[in-house]
């Protein structure tokens, strides 16, 4: 059964407020804090922070009070542009990286909690293992039986390698999974958008050799099936990515093979 | 399935994510599930304008009604289409929402009998409307 009735120490308690009585422009954040390590249960602390002398993203604004003000906070970040996709959060009830999120864009209180749905292993940092699973899972590499051409490259049209854009630039954040209703529900066994939208890059990569062994691996009601196309995930991504469009893809594959 | 629930602790989540591999479903419920609707589409018109016309018919008229073999079947064609639609909706809804496998199973044997006894009624129903 879906559990519609949340575990005691799920209700989210009023944290502790740090002020600046000094900000020339005070701004206030709200992070979501829990450790399960502890019996407390997870709590809101809220920050007030000086735009004044910090950057314009909402990671900007994280590390300034983790640096400033409160240095128990956990978030994992790399490369604060973009690519690495570990910052991702949800800001102000959106799943998104907090790296490229600027701050102009929020109206109203920052507030940043985990990415939804995840185990909280601290603060913002939710464990990814299954995620990242689901991705090993769809086996991310070209297969190829042919031997190697004597160049030594396997060719591509343009038009082939057209194919690839909107696919490749996949950061594995787990924006889109962790957004999706369905994923909430069975991400024991659904792929999840990020993993199928990758499974699709290689079905649709004219290089490789697996094409319908990729599809086999994944025609499944629960691995594949459970997207319903309710969009959460292409709304997510932070790439502008649209995974529900190559869910659509393998869909369409699955069916013209029948 | 039990033999898995034991080993699962010391499982890597590859294995676990693997699982039990890909049961190869899922592509005939896609595709019929749109056919089906597709195929309700006239059928549900065709309801509409048969309601319309009768309006407030009395009982031997909605019977003379259902003497024409064009509508016997038509209506027929409805019942178990749409049951046969809605049915294929339900199975999703059970397969999301209930993670229990056995409570899982239960419901949807119960749910494709349900509907075969359901169709088999309503068919019934009708010819026994065009006989008399
Ligand atoms: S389109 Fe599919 S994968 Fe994306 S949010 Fe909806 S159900 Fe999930
Ligand atoms: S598709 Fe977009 S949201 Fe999903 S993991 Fe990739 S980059 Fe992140
Ligand atoms: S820190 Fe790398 S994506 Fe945000």
């Amino acid at each position: 059964m879906a559990e519609f009735r949340l575990p005691a120490n799920s209700i989210v308690k009023k944290g502790e407020a740090y002020s600046d009585p000094n900000a020339k422009y005070p701004r206030k954040m709200v992070i979501y804090r829990y450790d399960p390590e502890t019996t407390d249960n997870p709590r809101l602390d809220s920050y007030e922070i000086d735009l004044d002398h910090c950057g314009p993203m909402v990671l900007d604004a994280i590390l300034m009070v983790k640096n400033e003000m409160d240095s128990t906070i956990a978030i994992r970040r790399s490369c604060r542009e973009g690519i690495c996709g570990s910052c991702a959060v949800n800001i102000n009830g959106k799943n998104t990286l907090a790296c490229t999120q600027s701050i102009a864009d929020i109206k109203g209180d920052i507030e940043v909690y985990p990415l939804p749905h995840q185990n909280v292993i601290k603060d913002l940092v939710t464990d990814l293992q299954n995620f990242y699973a689901q991705y090993a899972s769809i086996e991310p590499w070209m297969k190829v039986d042919s031997a190697l051409p004597a160049d030594r490259e396997y060719s591509q049209s343009i038009e082939d390698r057209s194919k690839l854009d909107g696919l490749y630039e996949c950061v594995l954040c787990a924006c889109c999974s962790t957004s999706c209703p369905s994923y909430w529900w069975n991400s024991d066994r659904f792929l999840g958008p990020a993993a199928l939208l990758n499974a699709y890059r290689w079905i649709v990569d004219s290089r490789d050799e697996a094409t319908g062994e990729r599809l086999d691996a994944i025609e499944d009601a629960f691995k594949v099936y459970r997207c319903h196309t309710i969009m959460n995930c292409t709304d997510a991504c932070p790439k502008g990515l649209n995974p529900a469009k190559a869910i659509a893809g393998i869909k369409a594959l699955m069916v013209k093979r029948r | 399935m039990v033999i898995r629930m034991a080993l699962g602790a010391m499982q890597t989540t590859l294995a676990k994510v693997k699982g039990l591999g890909s049961a190869h479903n899922g592509t005939e419920h896609f595709w019929w599930q749109r056919v089906s609707a597709l195929a309700l589409i006239p059928l549900v018109l065709w309801l509409c304008f048969s309601l319309a016309s009768l309006g407030s018919s009395d009982y031997n008229s909605v019977k003379n009604w259902f003497d024409s073999i064009f509508n016997a079947i038509t209506a027929s064609l409805f019942v178990v289409v749409s049951l046969y639609h809605g049915q294929l909706g339900m199975q999703m809804v059970i397969e999301d929402y209930i993670s229990q496998t056995s409570h899982r199973l239960i419901l949807l044997i119960a749910l494709k009998l349900g509907t075969v006894f359901a169709c088999c009624f309503a068919v019934f129903a009708i010819i026994k409307l065009w006989t008399i």
